[in-house]
């Protein structure tokens, strides 16, 4: 105990309301849903415990579980990278040094703060629509309008766009990284007569490898619970093309009252996205180059 | 770095998963206060506030939001505050407040929920217990107590009464040389709808909600079978071949052209009329829809509307059109002032002045002596009570809480999209659509 001095205290203190909330609103519906999985508690009534029945229904019969998880994983291949390559090429773009770069870096990050917003999501619909403004565009070149929303095949690289849209955050981290670079290597480099591109992949690319690895975490994350666009734009049709896991999840528990069934959904989830973060942390040795030797796992 | 990613993870998925874990079961405790109502009378007159919750357009808000001044006026002490929404996300606000216990005095109910509700051991007080403050006797004693609950549990005081029908565009109809003279049947709408379309392939008759998609299965078999879809016992009245008929009929509906493509229509299924574009430009000129929404699309549209009773089958041992109570006025067992929240019902829907201000903002009044007086002074619009006559003019009964059923629903739907976007042939999806029915009506019979 004597380790502990009063500093340590007084930042304890400043951690509580965090760690108040974090225990009544996290920690313990996280793990009130661990319990709730292995009943069928509907909406109002006293769950009755039912062992594995649940898990055993998903993986067994429960059709839309499959579908929805493979449009899941569709909509996080197709948007992580394209999210995160426009990202990177924004961030390098307002790296360089131009007269009014704060302006630009700011209009940039407003996509980021109203992409999440219900209103963007409207906004796309409308723009997607038959009668939209995308297809008035392609009208004009001759082109005829494309259902871009109401065509199972089309749907979902439609609302993954929208993700795509709101790269601020993971452009804010890669500018960052990006300044950290030291000059002297691009100097360097140069003397050594390396062209643009050959600096790109031998120089910019290892050294923002950490933030790469986080944004590709992150992203990755937010993009497996994604919730709002597909419910927004197409309540998960056309034929459940737009049916993301979270979308499963909240009509299975609002919709059908099943939230033990729900509950057990989202635990799949979570072990999913746990697995997959794991995975990409220990391939993260073989690719990710830490300036000071990394940290020791 | 990684230790930060790691955190942010964890919580992140904590958050997720608290969405799903936000079950309750305080509902069962709270429940407990209402077997002594509140008794505030006497010494302590301090202010009492009701919450009075509700959904709907916003003609229905204003005229609601009048009524709860008026009676705020005339009740000192008495205050009501109100939240009012869309429909589309009002039941899974209501359940959550409900199982939380956060849950408004007065709460407007869907006849579609009743079944649900009553299975989810009936969070709402009994009305028939509480007929000595609310007076029931100028309603239809019949269609409050067979469609408003079951057995002696009523759910809630409806406000209004509402039928489905059909919604068509007088200048379509004439510019195709249609005629609603007398009733449709399903092939008079096949026939009339190809005959629309062959002479402008931009211009399609019909078009539907997922709702009404949903309902035309229902409504061809309850046509055929006089009975409803799913009976009371959770078994299936109709055979795999009966469904086929269904899919079938979803399927000459878009090959005939009488619908237009699903990729067109999917995107405006779960919005009325008025917000369809191709309605309100006359491209498209028939909907189905409840009388209740009828007030906005009128408004919306720019032409002269007039409604038709629901297609028939030919022979059918039913209409199958859904008359239906609207905003059924409930108090929840949790309320901590019952009878203030009675005493509001009370005078909204039997007050005269009540009654003029809210109007046929909440369809036609089930109340039969607010009905007449309004449609005396010509305040319930025409297209709304035309519905309605329509439909009670033919055999109407109750629908039952199995064929409501939201997973039913969603299986009918799924496998009439499957049909209408041609991913499947009618014989398939019958199958497949007979095979989990079957499946699913074992699983969620109580």
């Amino acid at each position: 105990m004597g380790k502990y001095k009063k500093r340590d205290l007084v930042a304890f203190v400043f951690l509580m309301p965090w760690i108040i909330g974090f225990l009544i609103f996290q920690a313990v519906p996280f793990l009130n849903s661990l319990y709730y999985s292995f009943t069928d508690l509907s909406m109002l009534k006293t769950p009755n415990w039912i062992g594995i029945a649940n898990f055993q229904e998903i993986f067994t019969y429960d059709r839309d579980f499959r579908k929805s998880l493979m449009a899941t994983c569709i909509y996080v291949i197709i948007s992580v990278p394209l999210k995160l390559l426009f990202a990177l090429f924004i961030a390098m773009l307002l790296n360089m040094k131009l007269k009014g770069i704060g302006l630009f870096k700011t209009l940039f990050y407003l996509p980021s703060i109203l992409g999440g917003s219900v209103g963007i999501a409207i906004l796309w619909r409308f723009l997607f629509a038959r009668e939209g403004f995308v297809n008035l565009l392609l009208s004009k070149v001759g082109l005829s309008a494309i259902d871009w929303l109401g065509s199972p095949k089309l749907a979902l690289p439609t609302v993954s766009l929208l993700a795509v849209w709101q790269f601020g955050s993971s452009m804010i981290l890669f500018l960052a990284a990006l300044k950290q670079i030291p000059k002297e290597l691009y100097e360097a480099a140069m003397v050594d007569g390396s062209g643009r591109v050959r600096m790109f992949f031998r120089i910019t690319v290892p050294m923002i490898t950490p933030i790469i690895l986080f944004n590709i975490i992150m992203q990755m994350i937010n993009a497996f619970q994604e919730f709002s666009a597909p419910f927004l734009i197409t309540q998960g049709g056309p034929l459940k093309a737009t049916y993301l896991y979270g979308l499963m999840v909240y009509e299975n528990a609002f919709t059908y009252l099943k939230m033990g069934y729900a509950s057990a959904l989202s635990w799949i989830l979570f072990v999913i996205m746990m697995a997959l973060t794991f995975l990409i942390f220990k391939s993260s040795k073989g690719w990710v180059f830490y300036q000071d030797g990394g940290m020791e796992s | 770095m990684r230790k930060r990613a790691w955190s942010i993870f964890c919580a992140a998925a904590l958050t997720m998963v608290s969405l799903a874990g936000c079950g309750g079961n305080g509902g069962n405790e709270e429940t407990k206060g209402t077997e002594n109502p509140v008794t505030e009378t006497g010494n302590e007159k301090e202010e009492i506030t009701l919450r009075f919750s509700w959904w709907g357009s916003d003609n229905r808000h204003e005229a609601t939001i009048k009524a709860i001044d008026r009676y705020m006026e005339l009740n000192p002490g008495i205050s009501i505050e109100y939240e009012y929404m869309g429909f589309d996300t009002y039941y899974e606000k209501l359940l959550t407040q409900l199982s939380g216990g956060t849950q408004p005095d007065i709460c407007s109910i869907d006849h579609k929920w009743i079944g649900d509700l009553i299975n989810q051991d009936k969070p709402f007080l009994n009305i028939n217990e509480l007929t000595d403050i609310i007076d029931l006797s100028k309603f239809d004693q019949e269609f409050v107590q067979n469609f408003c609950g079951r057995e002696d549990y009523l759910i809630g005081v409806p406000c209004g009464m509402t039928a489905r029908g059909a919604l068509y565009n007088v200048e379509f109809f004439e510019k195709y040389g249609l005629s609603s003279e007398k009733d449709w049947t399903w092939e008079d709408l096949l026939e009339a709808g190809e005959k629309v379309n062959q002479q402008d392939p931009d211009a399609h008759l019909l078009f539907l909600t997922n709702d009404v998609l949903v309902y035309l299965t229902r409504d061809l078999i309850k046509q055929k079978y006089g009975e409803n879809m799913i009976n009371d016992n959770y078994e299936l009245v109709c055979t795999e071949e009966d469904l086929k008929e269904c899919m079938e009929m979803v399927k000459k509906l878009v090959d005939t052209g009488t619908m237009p493509s699903f990729e067109q229509t999917v995107l405006y299924e779960n919005v009325f009329a008025d917000q369809v574009p191709a309605w309100l430009e006359g491209k498209w000129g028939m909907t189905v829809l409840v009388n209740s929404n009828l007030p906005s699309v009128v408004a919306a549209s720019p032409f002269e509307v007039k409604t038709l009773r629901l297609f028939s089958s030919e022979g059918g041992k039913d209409s199958a059109i859904t008359i239906a109570p609207t905003m059924m006025l409930g108090i929840p067992k949790a309320c901590k002032h019952p009878e203030e929240a009675a005493k509001f019902i009370n005078w909204f829907v039997n007050d005269p002045e009540a009654v003029e201000i809210t109007g046929d903002t909440r369809g036609v009044p089930a109340n039969e002596e607010a009905k007449e007086s309004l449609a005396k002074k010509g305040l319930i619009s025409e297209e709304v009570s035309a519905m309605l006559t329509q439909a009670l003019e033919v055999t109407v009964s109750p629908e039952n809480t199995p064929t409501l059923n939201a997973e039913v629903a969603e299986a009918i739907s799924e496998y009439s999209h499957q049909v209408g976007y041609g991913q499947m042939m009618p014989e398939e999806a019958a199958k497949g659509l007979y095979e989990d029915l079957t499946r699913l009506l074992k699983k969620i019979k109580p």
